[in-house]
């Protein structure tokens, strides 16, 4: 018997640790903070001006007309700001019988007039777009016209999977079992900007009326893949998520199915109820993995108290004595604690051989379980 | 380091893919190339490392443990050029040359653009993807989008490389201008480098080089190379490959972490993995002489790579990637794309469509579980026929000649003309089938891979099912641009397990011979091919000539209806497969597949 290697890395639940979260404008603009100031998740710490859309209008084709024609009386030059509905060219022909003109679609500034086809260029009016700073923290660093990097104490939860991006809330513990599924009477009345905790699923009455009272968030345990679609509108094939249209980010903490919530998040999120929260549910399943996740910020001063009793969980590693959870059939779901860890290749009912251990399952049965088909909780 | 092939005995070449970086080494040993030894680790290519050479080290030293032999100069300092002990005269420590490919980051990320879909698109698409990138959007003229809707597309994509063609030399230049000013409205950036023009080939209409190069010179760094489609007759893809290939390692990897200094440690170029994947089954078809397909079917993706024969009988070679068909990450995406119903039709076993769409679910986002029971382990298999189904259907499309002469038209009639397209993949006429990728490689039993092939593709005719052993094909692409017949003998004797040879008669549906066909090995009658059946037949030696009769004249086995066949062959580990199913299958009700597959798995004793 002997230690086991790295798995899979488990996901991080803890009541306190010290996260960086790096905060990136979609294009150079400004950083409107300073190292070490302390700012709240919803703060603007960044700013940046997106360019309109650039309109290419081919007034040749529209118009019937050569490029010569067109270019030669045009009524802008390049850098000329116009206002939608103004006129930008203007003909006539034969003594005045056939005239028209060209109206810009749209207010914007005149990029380019390509002279070989006669198009121009019309870049619509940017738009400011504000960064906020996510999480609740200090200013750790900046990189100037950039990004900002917020330092939090706090406690995190990784999530398996979700859908939605990044929202805030108050968390909010349902009055449901971490084994029941959660329906349509355990959704507050009032559900506005709360991030609903609970259950093992819940009903799909229950999370559209979650949605339905503005609740931010909704973090359980699993949900069916038929839930999932009725919530997105479409089916899910790929673990690319984060960017979906909806109002409320679902993250789920154990998987597909009906799943309980492991004691663990369940009780790290209790100790939280009715604290201020950021989450998302953007999840990548691939090499540089991303994984939904709950953070709530920390007291200050609870921190230095405490500095010396941060809760770190040993990641990945098995040892005999430790808790697993299975997940993979024949055992999918199953809390177990390893008693035995065989150093050889074992034949498993496939045929394949591979490396296995031993588990004792919650009612005494010792099962063998691939080691990769199993996570320390 | 050595590059001379004469010289060379050893040679250390790193896969450095997305999640994993494997290592193998390539010993010459009494004249004979082999590969030795094993090493991988973690690719290190994201935060906190982010350094590519770390997980690359970190697998030389896996080698180093198993095989004994000293590869890493500890002394080496920050400025020597390499990390590596070069052999001298002792033989026993140091490599002669290292060699590498990547798909680290996700691989190359393309956009192409062209005026009609089914001509400079396709042309662009399909030089794109020899190249060994993944086609993220094709975008042409006549595409049915509105001008918005491909802006933003191309906006929200960020490409590593941009390849523009369209329109024929001395043709109008209109339309490949108007594209140019797509390009120009969505400015896409690259991936990497945020500072950075984006990379663009231009392989077009040479009128309009001008043209485009004013529009877009300000937001792209450009290179001009040959028309892709000087006439509608002809394609020329060399010059766009080479291009890109050159774009993708000076501008895409030398951005990528720790890449400036793996590109310094190899006098030969790093090749995106698919490219080099392409490159040894050209080799390898090039040699023999005969036509083949390879699919490499990842945890993301699945590659399809041909070289079939073109009417002229000269060999193409074709590359598809489908980008969301793949078995972990993506394997939801199968049964998005083929529907529950599909993927049950092949269990031995059945099950409520949920809780398929729920296994596979949980299989996504904890991808690196592995069957353990068979029931699980039949799903992945049924997921990895239609996955193989779907890519091929893919790779048909795009896997297509040219032929006929092409009345010169206006281009305003471009977008009618398709006519002189034909497929070129043919199932009769393949001889040699490769699978590669883990749910292939490494099935707990050969003739499930064989079956999961012979079902997936839809395989017909008498044809050769192999896989590759560990996943060196990659390794065995880049090294056979230094050494082509050291990677063939690689290849042949280490990486291609020969598992069987499939023989599957066409029949009309309406059919109604019992027989098949008749197996015949060195003269002697040793078996029959019933209708719907299959059976597999052991030989013990290892080269035959084998003869198969067809029963009747509507009857091909592979030499057109009513004809014989007759071939040499070396025998696979499991002989013959006989396989009376006729092509496509035509699955039972609902209530009767179950058994009708246990059937079969019983009866080639994987059940």
């Amino acid at each position: 018997m002997k230690k086991g290697s790295i798995l899979t890395p488990s996901l991080t639940v803890t009541p306190k640790t010290k996260i960086f979260r790096t905060r990136e404008l979609p294009l150079k603009g400004e950083i409107i903070c300073c190292v070490g100031d302390k700012v709240f998740a919803t703060d603007i710490v960044g700013r940046a001006s997106i360019p309109g859309d650039l309109h290419i209008l081919r007034i040749p084709e529209k118009l019937g007309l050569t490029t010569e024609e067109v270019v030669q009386n045009l009524l802008v030059r390049e850098q000329d700001f116009v206002q939608a509905g103004q006129i930008i060219y203007k003909y006539s022909k034969f003594f005045g019988l056939f005239r028209g003109d060209f109206k810009a679609p749209v207010d914007g500034t005149i990029e380019l007039i390509n002279r070989q086809n006669g198009h121009i260029g019309l870049r619509g009016k940017s738009t400011e777009v504000d960064m906020d700073a996510y999480v609740s923290g200090t200013v750790y660093s900046i990189n100037i016209e950039k990004s900002v990097i917020i330092e939090t104490e706090c406690a995190l939860v990784q999530g398996i999977f979700g859908v939605g991006g990044e929202k805030k809330g108050k968390i909010c513990m349902l009055k449901v079992g971490r084994d029941q599924t959660v329906e349509k009477q355990d959704i507050p009345h009032e559900a506005s900007a709360l991030v609903l905790v609970g259950g093992a699923t819940f009903s799909a009455e229950a999370l559209d009326l979650a949605v339905k009272r503005g609740a931010t968030g909704v973090i359980t345990g699993a949900i069916d893949d038929k839930k999932l679609t009725n919530f997105l509108g479409y089916e899910i094939g790929i673990a690319l998520t984060g960017n979906e249209d909806i109002q409320t980010t679902l993250i789920l903490t154990e998987g597909f199915g009906k799943l309980t919530m492991s004691q663990r998040v369940f009780d790290v999120l209790s100790s939280f109820d009715g604290k201020p929260c950021s989450i998302n549910g953007a999840t990548q399943v691939r090499a540089g993995a991303v994984r939904p996740e709950i953070i709530v910020t920390l007291p200050k001063r609870n921190i230095h108290e405490e500095e010396d009793d941060i809760l770190r969980l040993p990641e990945g590693v098995l040892d005999i004595g430790r808790q697993i959870r299975i997940i993979r059939e024949p055992y999918f779901g199953r809390s177990a604690e390893v008693v035995e860890m065989p150093v050889e290749l074992v034949k498993i009912e496939t045929g394949a051989m591979t490396r296995v251990l031993k588990a004792k399952l919650e009612g005494g049965e010792v099962v063998v379980v691939p080691r990769s088909n199993v996570e320390i909780v | 380091m050595k590059t001379d092939p004469q010289t060379i005995t050893t040679v250390l070449v790193t896969d450095c893919g997305s999640t994993t970086t494997k290592a193998l080494l390539f010993e010459c040993q009494k004249g004979k190339w082999r590969q030795t030894y094993r090493g991988e680790a973690p690719t290190t290519v994201e935060e906190p490392v982010a350094d590519v050479t770390i997980g690359a080290t970190n697998a030389f030293r896996e080698i180093e443990e198993i095989s004994g032999r000293k590869i890493i100069n500890e002394k080496a300092g920050k400025n020597s050029p390499h990390p590596f002990i070069i052999t001298t005269t002792d033989q026993s420590e140091g490599i002669d040359l290292y060699l590498s490919t990547s798909s680290a980051g996700g691989g190359l990320q393309m956009i192409v653009g062209g005026i009609v879909k089914t001509i400079t698109t396709e042309s662009a698409q399909r030089a794109a993807l020899g190249a060994g990138a993944i086609v993220l959007d094709c975008i042409s003229a006549d595409d049915g989008r509105d001008e918005q809707t491909i802006t933003k597309k191309i906006r929200h994509l960020k490409p590593d490389i941009m390849l523009l063609a369209g329109g024929v030399d001395g043709g109008s230049s209109k339309h490949v201008i108007e594209l140019a000013e797509i390009i120009l409205a969505a400015s896409p950036r690259p991936r990497f480098g945020n500072t950075l023009k984006l990379p663009l080939v231009y392989a077009g209409n040479k009128e309009a080089v001008n043209d485009v190069k004013d529009i877009l010179e300000n937001i792209a760094d450009i290179e001009v190379v040959e028309n892709i489609r000087p006439t509608l007759e002809q394609e020329n893809l060399k010059p766009a490959r080479e291009a890109i290939h050159d774009l993708f390692l000076h501008h895409v990897m030398s951005h990528s972490p720790g890449y400036g200094k793996l590109l310094k440690w190899t006098p030969v170029p790093v090749m995106p993995t698919p490219s080099a994947v392409g490159d040894i089954v050209e080799t390898y078809s090039k040699k023999h002489r005969v036509q083949v397909l390879c699919a490499d079917i990842g945890g993301a993706t699945t590659d399809i790579f041909s070289v079939f024969n073109n009417k002229n009988n000269e060999p193409v070679f074709n590359r598809t990637v489908s980008a969301n068909l793949g078995m972990s990450y993506s394997i939801a995406n199968v049964i998005v794309e083929a529907g529950t119903k599909s993927i049950a039709r092949w269990l031995p076993f059945a099950i409520e469509q949920d809780e398929l769409k729920g296994r596979l679910m949980n299989k996504m986002i904890r991808p690196s579980t592995i069957p353990q029971t068979k029931e699980d382990l039949w799903i992945e298999q049924a997921v990895c026929r239609e996955a193989l189904r779907l890519s091929l259907e893919h790779h048909r499309s795009l896997a297509v000649g040219l032929s006929g002469a092409q009345k010169q038209r206006g281009i305003s009639d471009l977008f009618n003309q398709s006519s002189n397209r034909f497929e070129l993949v043919d199932m009769l006429k393949l001889d040699v089938v490769i699978g590669s990728g883990g749910v292939l490689s490494h099935a707990p039993h050969r003739l499930e891979s064989a079956l999961m092939m012979i079902d997936g593709f839809g395989m017909k005719g008498l044809t050769q099912i192999t896989v590759d052993s560990i996943f060196m094909m990659p390794h065995l692409g880049v090294f056979s641009t230094v050494s082509a017949n050291g990677a063939s003998e690689i290849f042949e004797h280490d990486c291609l397990v020969n598992i069987a040879h499939a023989i599957v008669p066409v029949y009309p549906t309406a059919s109604i011979e019992t027989d098949l066909a008749e197996i015949f090995i060195d003269g002697k009658s040793v078996a029959k091919i019933v209708k719907d059946d299959i059976e597999v037949i052991q030989v013990s030696q290892q080269q035959i000539e084998l003869k198969i009769v067809p029963a009747s004249k509507t009857i091909n086995v592979g030499s057109g209806a009513g004809v014989e066949l007759v071939k040499r062959i070396n025998v696979g580990a499991h002989g013959l497969i006989l396989d009376g199913r006729n092509k496509p299958i035509v699955h039972d009700v609902e209530e009767k597949q179950a058994e009708r597959q246990m059937n079969i798995y019983k009866k080639l004793g994987i059940a």
